[in-house]
């Protein structure tokens, strides 16, 4: 098993009252499964996905990744964690303005340590595999927000990730950028990765396997279903 | 799961992105790079011309003169003024400089000397001087304070007790009056009257350049007669014989002096002797209050400085809220955070100093060739120079570095 989670409550006091933004929730998620996370605006989506990627903590509940159990971690740990374990993808894609495609692919690999030639090679590779090889020495300015939602999703993968989140990716996007980043994910999911996507979009969802629904911090359905067709 | 090894290759990392910061806020960092570079330039160059300065004095000092006695109206500091009335103090006589020579067995020459409180322009034909000194003096003067005459002589005592009308140029004088012809046996004009001049001196050398070469010496006599005027600077100077020491010296003057002044045991002297040596201490004395000013002058560049750049770094870090909420979520530890902001305020500042030590040097350089004294190049404090405008990076970095450092990833990442 991939992730184990049980009983994950992410609490916020609001002055007298408490937000229950995770109230109590279990998941299993084996590898290489299809995800995708719904639920209405405020049902918690974010804030489970930030759990999942190891950026918060829940107030209460056991979440074992990989076998080994996360609550109890050191926050340098954690952050080597989702440098190893964790690929996020933003709505917002979240590049760093400055710096190029090329540039931007390359950060996760820098703060894992590795040697320049391996970088090169590596970020050339995920950029390769969204498709981009050609823009590498693009800024996100110039570059469409389909292609930038590709180069973040390089971003994503280039330190081979356990699972990839991507927290509502086609949200920013025209229906044709947003069609060929689902179609990128049948890909990574072909190639074995582990897909977590969320999203209210039912045309989106359609292509995963499983759907994950929230409600007001729990889960109100769990089902598998058959993707699809291609 | 192992702990996260420290990485080199985020250096190279950090410091282009610091580049790239400053490349895209231009004005904000060109704004503080000039006034880091405009402070540390200031201390360095007034530190490197101070530092030039002294060790010249320092030299000049101890190895052109032969040590000798001074004695003036005053101290050059008066340390308790209400002790007497100091403009009552009587002015030397040329019966005292008589007297010293006469009873004091360590003297060897005993020189009387007056300084023309105004400055008078001295001509010949149609050339002429700028303003400058006449010293009235006994014809003993060039052993005091090692004077050489490089054409023709100094005057002798006959032509001091007969008041003759004759002048020795200093180095600046004779260039100005004769750049072409011989002096020697020419008449210039001093405050209307005609002087013969009979030699001229070499130039010093001193510290003191063009200035310590501009006077024009005459016998005191004959400056009693032509020149003298109620205020002028009335000295006495004394060097004493080989063997004899400078402080036995100055007790022998020190007492004729008191005794010539009818002064009690017990009362203070009214008036101040010094040696050559005393001019090295009050040298020493006064690098210590300079060097006290100049860190005040750099603490406040300091503070200025620092202060701007936590004011740019605070706007940086709130600006990029989102990029540290992302860089945390692609892996980055708090201190590699914290490490990024710090070598970014670093850089600004480390570039500001570059400029500044160069500016600083190229000012100590030209300023020393509009004073005209050696430029004394001081590795050391160019490098002191660097590192504290780094450290005022690090230092005043800290605290916005810290607040990246410390956000919460999930709140930076949601950040509008
Ligand atoms: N820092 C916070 N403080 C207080 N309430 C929060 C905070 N973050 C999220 N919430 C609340 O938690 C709930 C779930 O938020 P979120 O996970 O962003 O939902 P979703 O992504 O499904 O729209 C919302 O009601 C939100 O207002
Ligand atoms: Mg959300």
């Amino acid at each position: 098993m991939l992730i184990e989670m049980r009983g994950i409550a992410k609490r916020y006091q609001m002055g007298s009252h408490v937000v229950n933004a995770l109230d109590g929730v279990d998941l299993d998620v084996d590898r290489n499964e299809y995800l995708a996370l719904m639920g209405p605006s405020g049902s918690g989506k974010t804030t489970f996905m930030n759990i999942i990627g190891c950026l918060d903590s829940p107030t209460e509940g056991r979440y074992v990744l990989n076998g080994e159990d996360v609550t109890s971690m050191s926050d340098d740990t954690l952050a080597h964690i989702r440098n190893k374990e964790i690929g996020f993808v933003f709505q917002t894609f979240n590049l760093l303005p400055r710096a190029s495609a090329f540039q931007n692919v390359e950060l996760p690999l820098i703060y894992a340590g590795l040697d320049a030639g391996t970088r090169r090679e590596r970020a050339a590779a995920a950029l390769e595999a969204v498709g981009l090889q050609d823009r590498a020495h693009h800024k996100p300015n110039e570059l469409s927000g389909g292609q930038r939602q590709r180069v973040a999703i390089a971003r994503a993968l280039v330190n081979r990730p356990s699972i990839i989140l991507a927290d509502e990716p086609t949200g920013n996007l025209d229906s044709k950028s947003g069609a060929e980043i689902m179609k990128l994910f049948e890909e990574l999911h072909a190639r074995g990765n582990t897909l977590i996507v969320v999203t209210h979009d039912d045309a989106v969802a359609a292509h995963a396997r499983r759907e994950v629904r929230l409600r007001d911090g729990r889960i109100e359905v769990d089902r598998r279903r058959d993707p699809i067709p291609a | 799961m192992p702990a996260p090894i420290r990485r080199n290759s985020l250096w190279d990392e950090n410091i282009a992105q610091a580049v790239e910061v400053m490349r895209a806020h231009r004005m904000r960092s060109a704004l503080l790079i000039v006034g880091v570079a405009i402070g540390i330039a200031t201390v360095l160059m007034m530190v490197t011309v101070l530092s030039g300065l002294s060790k010249k004095i320092y030299q000049d000092m101890a190895s052109a003169n032969r040590p000798y006695i001074y004695a003036q109206k005053f101290d050059f500091v008066v340390e308790d003024e209400g002790a007497e009335n100091l403009w009552l103090r009587p002015d030397f006589t040329r019966e005292d400089a008589a007297v010293i020579a006469s009873t004091c067995p360590s003297v060897d020459a005993s020189v009387f000397m007056i300084e023309s409180q105004g400055t008078y322009v001295v001509r010949y034909g149609a050339e002429k001087t700028p303003p400058t000194t006449v010293l009235g003096c006994s014809y003993r003067l060039p052993e005091l304070f090692s004077l050489s005459v490089d054409r023709g002589r100094f005057f002798t005592e006959s032509e001091e007790r007969f008041r003759e009308r004759v002048v020795v140029l200093a180095a600046g004088p004779a260039k100005d009056l004769f750049p072409q012809l011989n002096p020697i046996g020419r008449f210039v004009l001093i405050n209307g009257a005609k002087y013969e001049v009979i030699g001229t001196m070499a130039p010093r050398k001193s510290i003191f350049g063009a200035w310590s070469d501009n006077f024009v010496c005459v016998p005191h006599p004959t400056f009693g007669k032509d020149l003298h005027t109620e205020n002028d600077w009335i000295t006495l100077g004394a060097t004493v014989r080989d063997g004899a020491s400078l402080q036995q010296g100055v007790e022998e003057v020190t007492r004729a002096l008191r005794v010539r002044r009818g002064l009690r045991p017990g009362q203070p002297n009214n008036f101040s002797i010094e040696t050559s040596e005393s001019f090295l201490t009050l040298v020493k004395k006064v690098t210590v209050p300079i060097g006290i000013v100049l860190t005040i002058i750099a603490s406040i560049g300091l503070v200025v400085g620092g202060i701007g750049v936590m004011n740019v770094m605070l706007i940086s870090v709130t600006e990029r809220t989102r990029e540290i909420g992302v860089r945390r979520a692609i892996g980055a530890a708090r201190a590699d955070i914290m490490r990024q902001f710090l070598i970014e305020a670093a850089t600004l500042t480390g570039v500001g100093g570059v400029i500044g030590v160069t500016l600083g040097t190229a000012l100590a350089i030209g300023v020393s060739k509009l004073i005209r004294f050696p430029f004394v190049f001081s590795p050391g404090w160019t490098v002191v120079a660097l590192v504290f405008s780094i450290l005022v990076g690090v230092g005043f970095g800290l605290y916005p570095a810290r607040r990246a450092s410390d956000m919460d990833p999930v709140a930076a990442l949601r950040h509008e």
